[in-house]
């Protein structure tokens, strides 16, 4: 890293799903992939190991319910009623810097929701309410 | 000092924030002898090598991700070369020159790569990127 470079934060970030800007989001969780160890053991050698298959967290995005954007939820519903077809949806999640442009990049593709929660309402909460919607993704590389 | 450490892979030095010590364990196996002596005793059985986790700043793409990303899309695991590299973790004094250990890992690769903290936008930290990693021989250099 260059030295006049400052290092990402975690609070300045934005999510496309296919190519489209979700408002609002946040928080995004679930960056991580993980390849299993396998070892490899025989008579004449000391242990080798070798990588197995790699599975990738859950990405959940938590979004403020501040406007009449129906992305996650209609994503959600079409799902439920059997679409996998049709639902299935790459998307980015990008790091920002300083000055709000693009930094860092990352791709998932395959995503399908998981689960999808829009919280309770209560009266005496003095918060904006969120949703979250929790995607199952087959690959999340750095673009 | 804890503080002054540096990372070197396949030549290259890597500027990391936290660095695991490439540990390894030995599982003993305990026998007896009924002629001799009545204690139990051990001998060294099965080794094996520890994950160790390197921790850094969030970068674009580089030679370590690179190194990841052959993993995740398929290697012939037969061509260790090809995915397999090796490294040292060295310890300095205070002036961050004078050595005072150094570990040597051979023929590692990357098993996991996670970015920490999550993203939320009222957050305040560094994004870091966790790169755990599994070798083949794990060395005392210095």
């Amino acid at each position: 890293m260059a030295d006049d470079e400052r290092p990402y934060t975690n609070n300045k970030f934005r999510l496309e799903l296919e190519g489209q800007e979700l408002k609002y989001v946040k928080r995004v969780t679930g960056m991580d992939s993980k390849t299993d160890v396998k070892e490899l053991r025989v008579g004449n050698k000391p242990v080798e190991y070798r990588p197995g298959k790699t599975t990738y967290a859950d990405v959940s995005i938590e979004r403020f319910i501040v406007d009449k954007d129906q992305t996650l939820k209609k994503w959600w519903d079409e799902y439920r009623e059997g679409k996998t077809k049709v639902t299935r949806k790459s998307g980015s999640i990008i790091v920002l810097k300083d000055d709000y442009s693009d930094g860092l990049r990352l791709n998932f593709e395959g995503a399908l929701p998981k689960d999808y929660n829009s919280g309770n309402r209560s009266a005496m909460q003095d918060e904006y309410p969120t949703e979250t919607l929790v995607l199952q993704i087959e690959k999340l590389i750095k673009a | 000092m804890a503080l002054r450490f540096e990372v070197e892979v396949e030549g290259r030095k890597s500027n990391f924030a936290e660095c695991d010590v490439p540990k390894t364990t030995i599982t003993p196996i305990q026998y007896r002898e009924a002629t001799g002596t009545l204690d139990t005793l051990a001998r060294p059985g099965t080794h094996s090598n520890e994950p160790f986790t390197l921790t850094r700043n969030v970068v674009s793409k580089d030679a370590f991700w690179d190194w990841r990303k052959a993993i995740m899309d398929g290697v012939n695991t037969g061509n260790a070369s090809s995915y397999k590299k090796s490294g040292s973790v060295t310890q300095y004094d205070h002036d961050g020159t004078s050595v005072i250990a150094r570990w040597n890992f051979k023929d590692a690769f990357i098993s996991e790569w996670k970015i920490d903290p999550d993203l939320d936008g009222s957050g305040n930290e560094i994004l870091k990127e966790r790169i755990t990693m599994v070798a083949d021989v794990i060395e005392k250099a210095e």
